[in-house]
């Protein structure tokens, strides 16, 4: 399953909740379909220090795709990088701005530099729009989207749809004195209901706003069409959702809520990663006659665990898709090497409806 | 009130299911939050603990209800700009969901309050937005909210800090970094909980020529757990040291599915026998 993703599509997003392994998951994904010769990039949306140092990337993971060096026999690129919504947001500024001057005015606004931290939903629409250049440029053939964890993660696919909301709205375009004759009839109503807002939070804070929405006007259309644009490319047939999970019935309940929002949002995921599974060890009577107790124990307790899983993994929710195991490791990756085990791990195991 | 935190996969919810079963067996009257609901909480703690859900979204939303902006504060917060005025105020978020869980809290129904708070990173930017957001708001009824809440916070007889932790590498070390965190905003560390830890120690002993009988791969797995069980034990050393109060260790079943029966069997060996 995951062997036809990396070969086929043009952007593959890992989804999962936090502490699933779903940026190694992005990683290993990236590098399988650099061994198929294509060119990656894999963009994460943390701070992933340890994901820098396993690239062997010595200036760690940076706004821009950087180069990951690998084994001469890999004809394919891996290249990564980290979203910095600041630094994404400046470029999209930039590009849209539509008459000189306003990208440094709307630049040197006090909001713009901490909204991309601490307005919600900044960062993960941020995201979209670096995955809308990584793909529109060409330059890769495929994006590998490492998401934030899956309490944040549906934000990343509904953000254009949140701001084609935003910037239809009526109070939108009121705070923005563009609305019209319609907007400004309501602004009647609406002006002191706003100065009461002020009252709370600070009439300086509101003021603010309203200046940072005035020093973006006329970018909005720009911004519409993107939104749109990235809307359809979430639902199209090159995109494919990805779910990482492990082989718990907790975290198989996370995931399977994450699929059902993803479902209402009009995109069904294509392949279920089971990550961190425990190698079942086969035991044979003569061999626990040989071990000393507390060694048989702890094989026994192994295998308990492993099958307990087993029987988890086959009672997960129907809506979910194939599963791909992927064992437990013994250390965490740090270099290409380990990367290029899981790579190897994640197109060779045979992913099965039934696990046997 | 307890704030459990830790990074994510750590089993933070599983430690406050496990912290609800020991309070409700030593006889206290237990509330359990979860923010952002949608958690397995409900199915995980006793029958007869109070589990309830705050929503960052509807939680300022709500708070606007309450200082009488009726549904203009419903309005505001669909077309969005409810969330850009958010964003100017930093943290305001983060106050209003503190605050209910105050509201909780000093309401006097319940012994303790447990809150199981977001991931590492969002929980002390979610702790420190408190003073932050004092720096900027001068006056008017933010404010004051934002005191109250960190009044609470600080009361080190009233409130502390929870952190959860596995054995792992990169779990310790962040859950050391997380302990400076919280040591830096005055919140009381009450405590440490190890989860997940692997009867590993059943395999130190295992003297070379029962090893050299298994199967290779037998063998291979034994090897690895073994060297596991000593990283392990290195790492819950470091986060002793990195503490200055107690730290328990809680034992993996062997098992992928975890239940409220399970869990109250941990919390009775970690805790004790339930007082009739």
């Amino acid at each position: 399953m995951i062997t036809d993703l990396i070969s086929a599509r043009s952007v593959i997003v890992c989804c999962g909740s936090g502490g699933v392994g779903k940026t190694t998951m992005a990683a290993s994904i990236g590098l399988a379909a650099a061994t198929v010769g294509r060119k990656v990039v894999v963009i994460t949306v943390d701070p992933a220090r340890r994901l820098g140092d396993a690239l062997g990337l010595e200036h760690g993971l940076g706004a821009d795709p950087a180069r990951v060096v690998l084994p001469n026999e890999i004809s394919g690129e891996l290249w990564a990088m980290m979203l910095d919504p600041a630094t994404e947001l400046e470029r999209v500024i930039r590009t849209t701005a539509v008459r000189p001057g306003q990208a440094d005015e709307a630049l040197a606004n006090s909001f713009t530099q901490s909204i991309s931290t601490s307005l919600g939903g900044t960062q993960e629409y941020m995201a979209t729009e670096a995955v809308y250049r990584l793909t529109s440029d060409g330059e890769f053939d495929l994006v590998v989207v490492d998401t934030p964890p899956s309490d944040r993660a549906m934000a990343v696919v509904e953000a254009p749809d949140v701001l084609v909301k935003f910037l239809d709205h009526q109070v939108f375009k009121l705070l923005m004195g563009t609305g019209g004759r319609a907007a400004r009839l309501l602004s009647a109503a609406t002006q002191p209901l706003l100065r009461a807002v002020g009252r709370v939070i600070g009439s300086n804070v509101l003021n603010d706003v309203v200046e940072f929405l005035r020093a973006f006007t006329g970018m909005e259309t720009s911004f519409r069409q993107r939104a749109i644009t990235v809307q359809k490319m979430w639902r199209s047939d090159s995109t494919a959702f990805v779910l990482v999970a492990t082989p718990t019935t907790e975290s198989l309940n996370e995931i399977s809520r994450f699929n059902e929002d993803l479902l209402s949002a009009g995109i069904s995921s294509t392949a279920l990663i089971a990550n961190g599974a425990t190698k079942g060890v086969a035991i044979d009577t003569e061999m626990l006659d040989h071990l000393p107790e507390p060694a048989t124990e702890w094989l026994r307790w192994q295998s308990e665990l492993a099958e307990s899983e087993r029987v988890v993994l086959n009672a997960r929710s129907t809506d979910l898709p194939e599963v791909t195991m992927v064992g437990r490791l013994h250390e965490d990756v740090h270099d290409v090497d380990g990367l290029l085990q899981l790579a190897d791990e994640l197109v060779s195991t045979r992913s099965r409806k039934k696990l046997q | 009130m307890l704030l459990i935190l830790g990074k994510g996969g750590v089993g933070r919810t599983t430690t406050t299911a496990l912290l609800a079963h020991g309070a409700h067996a030593a006889g206290l009257r237990v509330l359990v939050v979860a923010i952002d609901g949608k958690s397995s909480l409900h199915r995980l703690c006793p029958d007869r603990v109070d589990v309830r859900s705050v929503s960052a979204g509807s939680a300022l939303e709500d708070y606007l209800l309450d200082q009488g902006f009726g549904n203009f504060a419903r309005r505001l917060a669909q077309s969005g700009v409810i969330e850009v005025v958010g964003a100017a105020a930093p943290g305001i978020h983060d106050l209003v969901v503190l605050g209910k869980v105050k509201q909780f809290a000093n309401a006097g129904q319940h012994d303790v309050v447990i809150l199981d708070a977001p991931a590492t990173g969002h929980a002390t930017s979610m702790l420190s937005s408190v003073s932050g957001l004092l720096d900027i708001v001068e006056g008017g009824p933010i404010r004051e909210q934002a005191l109250d809440v960190q009044r609470l916070l600080m009361d080190a007889d009233r409130c502390g800090a929870f952190v959860v932790s596995t054995a792992e590498t990169t779990p310790v070390n962040e859950s050391i970094e997380l302990i400076s965190a919280i040591r830096s905003i005055d919140v009381a560390l009450a405590g440490a909980i190890v989860n997940a830890v692997e009867p590993d120690e059943m395999l130190v002993n295992l003297p070379d020529k029962e090893r050299s009988r298994l199967p290779a791969e037998v063998a291979e797995v034994i090897d690895a757990a073994t060297a596991r069980h000593q990283q392990s034990r290195h790492n819950v050393g470091r986060l002793i040291d990195a503490l200055n109060v107690g730290v328990k260790e809680v034992e993996k079943l062997p098992t992928a599915d975890l239940n409220q029966d399970l869990i109250a069997k941990l919390a009775t060996a970690a805790y004790g026998e339930p007082v009739s």
